[in-house]
């Protein structure tokens, strides 16, 4: 029992110290304060943005990335169908054989005529 | 007392606003102003601070007006947004908290056992309430919001359990727990004056 009003009295002291009750403002304060709230009241809500706007923050970037890839992609030469480079330089020179070109029909004439 | 044909009461201003008369509004603000800057204040310690949340109190409400039933009075609804508004900026607060309870006792006992044996009646320098808001600073929010509510704006637990949107076991609970933690914080100090 003791117990509990020593807490109860060091709970006051507490309260006392660091919940006090905040000084009341006085009637000009408070007119002051109606008057700010009132013109914030008034004011003109800020004009919504379009989904579209918005969506154009992010927009403008992505389409940007995706033009310049595909430009990248219309523009750079298929590797599949160009030989690289060296290869294309060795065929011209002499180190590599030009292809065996298959026979015409003038030439099976010529070999049926010859047996 | 109100002049003949002027509201008398919160419900008669609240309608009047619903359709559309903006002036009953004003009076409400006048008529609250007081204890919603209290609430501010006792929950944010800066002045200015609490002014700015009051006024973000006070739009709140008038944005949520319209769908505002008469469940509860007024001044509970009321009460509701201001606890909202002043722990989510209590919150934001707590994350960039960067002194510790332990490192204030160390530094500012002599000046907190100064302060518990201060007369009630004296009234704070500038150091003291500043020391004040730190300790405060140091209670996490929701305990400090519902001993804000109870000690300070002297509402009954029941008004706590609507302010908090909680139960009424929960506000015994979080009084309890939040009177105990912080008288335990402070028993060092408290101890001497005991004697």
């Amino acid at each position: 029992m003791k117990d509990r009003e020593t807490d109860e009295k060091l709970w006051t002291r507490v309260v006392a110290a660091f919940l006090r009750i905040p000084t009341r403002p006085s009637s000009l304060e408070t007119e002051a304060f109606v008057s700010k709230v009132m013109a914030r009241l008034e004011r003109p809500a800020p004009a919504e943005t379009p989904w579209f706007a918005t969506g154009l923050r992010w927009l403008v970037p992505t389409v940007s990335f995706a033009l310049a890839v595909s430009a990248l992609l219309i523009t750079r030469p298929d590797p599949m169908l160009t030989p690289p480079e060296d290869i294309a330089l060795l065929a011209d020179g002499a180190g590599v054989s030009p292809q065996a070109s298959s026979p015409t029909t003038d030439d099976l004439v010529a070999m049926v005529m010859e047996r | 007392m109100g002049a003949p044909g002027s509201p008398t009461d919160d419900t008669e201003l609240v309608s009047r606003v619903q359709t559309g008369g903006q002036d009953a509004f004003a009076e409400l603000v006048r008529r609250h102003h007081a204890w919603v800057l209290g609430l501010c204040a006792a929950t944010l310690g800066d002045r200015t601070a609490a002014d700015d949340a009051a006024q973000e109190v006070f739009l709140k409400a008038y944005k949520s007006l319209p769908r505002f039933k008469g469940g509860s009075s007024f001044s509970t609804w009321l009460h509701r947004i201001a606890a909202n508004h002043c722990l989510d900026l209590l919150r934001s607060r707590a994350r960039r908290k960067t002194e510790s309870w332990d490192e204030l006792l160390e530094n500012e006992g002599e000046h907190i056992i100064r302060l518990l044996a201060m007369p009630p009646d004296e009234e704070h320098g500038l150091e003291d309430a500043d020391l004040v808001q730190r300790v405060l600073t140091c209670l996490p929010p929701d305990y400090r919001m519902v001993l804000t509510l109870r000690e300070v704006q002297g509402l009954n637990y029941d008004e706590i359990a609507t302010a908090m949107d909680c139960s009424l076991d929960s506000v015994k609970a979080r009084l309890q727990r939040a009177r105990r933690d912080f008288a335990e914080c402070l028993r060092h100090f408290l101890e001497p004056l005991n004697v």
